[in-house]
Protein backbone atom coordinates (compact mmCIF):
# COMPACT_ATOMS: atom_id res chain seq x y z
CA UNK A 1 0.00 0.00 0.00
CA UNK A 2 1.31 3.46 -0.80
CA UNK A 3 2.16 5.70 2.14
CA UNK A 4 -0.41 8.28 1.10
CA UNK A 5 -3.12 5.59 1.18
CA UNK A 6 -1.99 4.49 4.64
CA UNK A 7 -2.18 8.05 5.92
CA UNK A 8 -5.71 8.45 4.58
CA UNK A 9 -6.98 5.11 5.84
CA UNK A 10 -5.71 5.35 9.42
CA UNK A 11 -6.45 8.94 10.31
CA UNK A 12 -5.22 9.99 13.76
CA UNK A 13 -3.54 6.65 14.43
CA UNK A 14 -0.02 5.32 14.64
CA UNK A 15 0.64 2.66 12.04
CA UNK A 16 3.34 0.01 12.21
CA UNK A 17 4.54 -0.54 8.67
CA UNK A 18 6.65 -3.26 7.09
CA UNK A 19 8.46 -1.15 4.53
CA UNK A 20 8.50 -2.65 1.04
CA UNK A 21 9.65 0.29 -1.06
CA UNK A 22 11.72 3.39 -0.35
CA UNK A 23 13.22 6.21 -2.35
CA UNK A 24 16.62 5.67 -3.92
CA UNK A 25 18.37 7.12 -0.87
CA UNK A 26 16.74 4.42 1.25
CA UNK A 27 15.18 6.77 3.77
CA UNK A 28 11.75 8.03 2.70
CA UNK A 29 9.01 5.41 2.75
CA UNK A 30 7.01 4.96 -0.44
CA UNK A 31 5.10 1.70 0.15
CA UNK A 32 4.56 -0.84 2.89
CA UNK A 33 2.37 -3.46 4.50
CA UNK A 34 0.25 -2.67 7.55
CA UNK A 35 1.31 -4.71 10.56
CA UNK A 36 -0.72 -2.91 13.23
CA UNK A 37 -2.44 0.37 13.99
CA UNK A 38 -3.41 2.06 17.22
CA UNK A 39 -3.96 5.44 18.83
CA UNK A 40 -1.39 4.43 21.46
CA UNK A 41 2.23 5.03 20.45
CA UNK A 42 3.66 2.80 23.16
CA UNK A 43 1.44 -0.06 22.06
CA UNK A 44 2.79 0.26 18.53
CA UNK A 45 6.42 0.47 19.66
CA UNK A 46 5.95 -2.69 21.73
CA UNK A 47 4.52 -4.48 18.71
CA UNK A 48 7.44 -3.27 16.61
CA UNK A 49 9.91 -4.93 18.98
CA UNK A 50 7.93 -8.18 18.82
CA UNK A 51 7.57 -8.08 15.04
CA UNK A 52 9.58 -10.42 12.85
CA UNK A 53 9.54 -7.94 9.97
CA UNK A 54 13.03 -6.91 8.85
CA UNK A 55 12.25 -3.36 7.76
CA UNK A 56 9.84 -1.38 9.90
CA UNK A 57 8.64 2.14 10.53
CA UNK A 58 6.00 3.93 12.54
CA UNK A 59 3.88 6.48 10.75
CA UNK A 60 1.67 9.01 12.56
CA UNK A 61 -1.38 9.64 10.40
CA UNK A 62 -2.71 12.74 12.08
CA UNK A 63 -1.95 16.36 12.71
CA UNK A 64 1.10 17.41 14.69
CA UNK A 65 0.71 19.10 18.04
CA UNK A 66 1.65 22.77 17.76
CA UNK A 67 2.23 23.20 21.51
CA UNK A 68 4.90 20.58 22.08
CA UNK A 69 8.61 20.67 21.33
CA UNK A 70 11.05 17.78 21.49
CA UNK A 71 13.02 18.21 24.68
CA UNK A 72 14.90 15.81 26.92
CA UNK B 1 21.93 19.30 -6.06
CA UNK B 2 19.41 17.01 -4.46
CA UNK B 3 16.15 17.78 -2.69
CA UNK B 4 15.20 15.86 0.42
CA UNK B 5 11.76 16.14 1.99
CA UNK B 6 11.50 17.64 5.43
CA UNK B 7 8.47 17.70 7.65
CA UNK B 8 7.93 21.10 9.22
CA UNK B 9 6.14 20.70 12.53
CA UNK B 10 3.74 23.43 13.71
CA UNK B 11 6.30 24.38 16.36
CA UNK B 12 8.76 25.20 13.56
CA UNK B 13 10.96 22.17 14.11
CA UNK B 14 12.10 20.27 11.04
CA UNK B 15 12.04 16.49 10.93
CA UNK B 16 13.27 13.86 8.52
CA UNK B 17 13.16 10.11 8.16
CA UNK B 18 16.32 8.25 9.14
CA UNK B 19 17.13 4.60 8.44
CA UNK B 20 18.84 2.69 11.26
CA UNK B 21 20.41 -0.64 10.39
CA UNK B 22 21.31 -3.42 12.79
CA UNK B 23 21.89 -7.16 12.68
CA UNK B 24 18.16 -7.89 12.90
CA UNK B 25 16.92 -5.42 10.31
CA UNK B 26 16.08 -1.81 9.54
CA UNK B 27 14.12 0.69 11.59
CA UNK B 28 12.98 3.91 9.97
CA UNK B 29 12.51 6.61 12.57
CA UNK B 30 11.27 10.16 12.08
CA UNK B 31 13.67 12.45 13.91
CA UNK B 32 13.70 16.17 14.62
CA UNK B 33 16.86 17.75 13.20
CA UNK B 34 18.95 19.42 15.88
CA UNK B 35 22.20 20.97 14.65
CA UNK B 36 23.18 21.76 18.24
CA UNK B 37 22.52 18.39 19.85
CA UNK B 38 25.55 16.39 20.89
CA UNK B 39 23.77 13.05 20.58
CA UNK B 40 21.19 11.46 18.38
CA UNK B 41 18.42 10.08 20.56
CA UNK B 42 15.91 7.48 19.36
CA UNK B 43 13.01 5.71 21.01
CA UNK B 44 14.44 2.54 22.50
CA UNK B 45 12.05 0.29 20.60
CA UNK B 46 13.75 1.09 17.28
CA UNK B 47 17.10 0.01 18.70
CA UNK B 48 15.66 -3.15 20.18
CA UNK B 49 13.91 -4.10 16.97
CA UNK B 50 17.08 -3.89 14.88
CA UNK B 51 19.26 -5.60 17.48
CA UNK B 52 21.56 -2.64 18.02
CA UNK B 53 24.56 -3.34 20.22
CA UNK B 54 24.56 -1.75 23.71
CA UNK B 55 27.85 -0.02 24.51
CA UNK B 56 27.21 1.54 27.91
CA UNK B 57 25.54 4.62 29.32
CA UNK B 58 25.87 8.36 28.85
CA UNK B 59 24.91 11.11 31.29
CA UNK B 60 22.75 13.75 29.62
CA UNK B 61 22.10 17.05 31.36
CA UNK B 62 18.68 18.50 30.61
CA UNK B 63 17.20 21.74 31.89
CA UNK B 64 15.78 20.12 34.99
CA UNK B 65 17.80 17.00 35.69
CA UNK B 66 20.52 14.64 34.66
CA UNK B 67 19.51 11.52 32.79
CA UNK B 68 21.52 8.36 32.45
CA UNK B 69 20.69 7.01 29.01
CA UNK B 70 21.79 3.71 27.48
CA UNK B 71 24.01 4.08 24.43
CA UNK B 72 23.96 1.80 21.41
CA UNK B 73 25.87 1.44 18.18
CA UNK B 74 23.88 0.88 15.03
CA UNK B 75 25.60 -0.76 12.10
CA UNK B 76 24.59 2.03 9.76
CA UNK B 77 22.57 5.24 9.74
CA UNK B 78 21.27 6.73 6.50
CA UNK B 79 20.08 10.32 6.23
CA UNK B 80 20.00 12.89 3.40
CA UNK B 81 21.73 10.45 1.05
CA UNK B 82 24.65 10.09 3.44
CA UNK B 83 25.60 6.84 5.16
CA UNK B 84 27.38 6.60 8.51
CA UNK B 85 28.72 3.28 9.77
CA UNK B 86 28.97 2.29 13.44
CA UNK B 87 26.88 5.26 14.50
CA UNK B 88 26.30 5.92 18.21
CA UNK B 89 22.73 6.52 19.35
CA UNK B 90 21.22 7.08 22.77
CA UNK B 91 18.01 5.30 23.72
CA UNK B 92 15.09 7.04 25.32
CA UNK B 93 11.45 6.16 25.74
CA UNK B 94 9.93 9.46 26.68
CA UNK B 95 6.59 11.10 26.62
CA UNK B 96 8.62 14.20 25.77
CA UNK B 97 8.87 13.63 22.03
CA UNK B 98 6.04 15.31 20.25
CA UNK B 99 3.46 13.06 18.60
CA UNK B 100 4.77 11.59 15.36
CA UNK B 101 8.42 12.11 16.26
CA UNK B 102 10.60 9.16 17.27
CA UNK B 103 13.65 11.10 18.46
CA UNK B 104 16.23 13.77 17.75
CA UNK B 105 18.90 13.69 15.05
CA UNK B 106 22.19 15.35 15.90
CA UNK B 107 23.99 16.49 12.79
CA UNK B 108 27.17 17.06 14.80
CA UNK B 109 27.58 13.48 16.00
CA UNK B 110 27.97 11.61 12.74
CA UNK B 111 31.70 11.06 13.13
CA UNK B 112 32.62 12.36 9.71
CA UNK B 113 35.10 15.18 10.63
CA UNK B 114 32.57 17.99 10.39
CA UNK B 115 31.67 17.31 6.82
CA UNK B 116 27.99 16.71 7.30
CA UNK B 117 27.66 19.40 9.94
CA UNK B 118 29.06 22.09 7.67
CA UNK B 119 27.00 20.72 4.89
CA UNK B 120 23.78 20.77 6.89
CA UNK B 121 24.41 24.29 8.16
CA UNK B 122 25.00 25.55 4.67
CA UNK B 123 21.86 23.92 3.37
CA UNK B 124 19.63 25.05 6.19
CA UNK B 125 20.94 28.62 6.12
CA UNK B 126 20.53 28.91 2.40
CA UNK B 127 17.29 27.11 1.89
CA UNK B 128 15.03 27.74 4.86
CA UNK B 129 13.78 31.15 3.76
CA UNK B 130 12.37 29.56 0.63
CA UNK B 131 10.51 26.82 2.45
CA UNK B 132 6.71 26.88 2.75
CA UNK B 133 5.58 28.12 6.15
CA UNK B 134 2.27 26.31 6.41
CA UNK B 135 2.13 23.99 9.43
CA UNK B 136 2.62 20.32 8.68
CA UNK B 137 3.52 21.01 5.09
CA UNK B 138 6.22 18.99 3.45
CA UNK B 139 9.12 21.19 2.62
CA UNK B 140 12.26 20.50 0.71
CA UNK B 141 15.80 20.96 1.80
CA UNK B 142 18.27 21.33 -1.02
CA UNK B 143 21.45 19.42 -0.45
CA UNK B 144 24.36 18.27 -2.48
CA UNK B 145 24.83 14.56 -2.39
CA UNK B 146 27.94 13.72 -0.36
CA UNK B 147 30.79 12.37 -2.45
Amino acid sequence: MRLEEIQQQFKDEFVLIEVTKTDKDDTEILEGNILAHSKDYEEITALMVQSSAKDVAIEWCGEFDDKVAAVI
Amino acid sequence: MRAYPLLRLPSGLLATRVALRGPLGVGRARLVIDTGAVYTVVHVSFLESIGAAPIGEVFVHSLERTLRLPAFTVDRLSVFGAVFDHYQVLAYAPAAFTVGVDGVYSSVSDGSPGFFYEYACYSLACCLPALPIEPSSLASLLCQTPQ
